[in-house]
């Protein structure tokens, strides 16, 4: 009688458990089956700050940029904006700044103010800020060179290139590697934005230069250019 | 019985992990995302050309499922992945425009 009654018992408890697996089987089959539509919120940032950054190389690239070319292109941006899923932030205010020659120095600078989120917090803009620095330093050494039957005098320079870009995302500087665009002039990389220029005398661009700031005084500018396609003013003394 | 029970036991236990190993890997899909745009603006900055671009996001995007798509003004972007960065590359001085256009997913 008692071994009967346990018999029936275990069944039941078997049965109860199969029941369990079975409903648990079946609830996670279907949960399988259901797709996930989870919500994404863009990463806005980076990219938007590299992006202004090359529209301002695109615009130095140039050789004339000024508020005018940089607003069209920021236009230009707008319109693909909304088409392709470039995200960019409201763009407040553009600015080139021009070329500021402290004595053997070229700094050409660009600012671009956007209203990212922390804007509307603080209500202030942030900036996103590209500098293009080109120091000359003359050596004092000359030589001659010789390109088909021409000969050359060539003006030694050390010359320092560098890009800086600042953003509220990353702050970066680059090293931009330069070309010739004549074939005349001789490169020689000295470290990481250190180059020695051999710039052709006969082929240079007289120039006002303020060497101590201030004082005018006559000198030459040969252009070179960098990977992007800017000019790159090398400066000496006549 | 009892290896019935050993059976379905296994088997819900299996169904388990497949769910929870597809589940794990749909929501991977944002980190690929975040992954998408930082390559995108690092081959930015460093580019000249959209080839250049594109070269530099596949070195960045290494181990990771993404799409690039180079393209010209209004041409439309048909991803096979659903997250979409874009940047438009200017040649200012020719006025040639090219979007460049990084998708990742699951």
């Amino acid at each position: 009688m008692g071994v009967k009654r346990g018999t029936a018992e275990r069944r039941r408890g078997q049965l109860a458990l199969i029941g369990v697996i079975v409903l648990a089987s079946t609830l996670i089959a279907l949960l399988s089956a259901y797709s996930l539509q989870p919500k994404i919120a863009y990463e806005r940032g980076h990219l938007q700050a590299a992006q202004l950054v090359h529209l301002a190389r695109a615009c130095m690239a140039t050789g004339s940029c000024n508020d005018a070319k940089l607003e069209e292109l920021v236009g230009r941006l707008c319109q693909l904006n909304q088409t392709y899923p470039i995200r960019m932030y409201n763009i407040s205010e553009k600015r080139v700044l021009n070329p500021d020659p402290s004595g053997l120095t070229v700094t050409n600078a660009t600012v671009f103010r956007i209203k990212t989120l922390q804007t509307e917090f603080t209500n202030n803009p942030e900036e996103v800020r590209i500098i293009v620095t080109t120091a000359s330093e003359p050596t004092g050494r000359r030589y001659s060179k010789r390109v088909g039957d021409r000969v050359y005098t060539m003006v030694e320079v050390k010359v320092t290139y560098t890009h800086s870009y600042s953003s509220p995302f990353f702050n970066v500087t680059l090293c931009p590697s330069l070309r010739t665009t004549d074939g005349v002039a001789d490169l020689k990389r000295l470290g990481k934005c250190d180059w020695l220029v051999g710039a052709p005398l006969e082929l240079s661009q007289p120039a006002d230069i303020n060497v101590p700031p201030g004082l005018g005084v006559k000198g030459y500018r040969y252009d070179l250019k960098d990977e992007f396609g800017i000019a790159v003013p090398v400066l000496f003394r006549g | 019985m009892r290896h019935l029970e050993a059976a379905a036991i296994g088997l819900v236990f299996a169904i388990a992990s497949a769910y929870m190993v597809a589940l794990t890997a749909r929501q991977g899909a944002g980190v690929s995302g975040v992954g998408a745009q930082r390559a995108l603006a690092w081959a930015l900055l460093n580019a000249q050309s959209p080839e250049n671009v594109t070269r530099l996001v596949s070195i960045a995007l290494n181990g990771t499922n993404y799409e690039v798509h180079v393209l010209n003004w209004g041409e439309p972007l048909e991803p096979k992945l659903p997250f979409c960065y874009g940047a438009a590359l200017v040649n200012a001085t020719t006025n040639e425009v090219k979007v460049v256009a990084v998708c990742a997913g699951p």
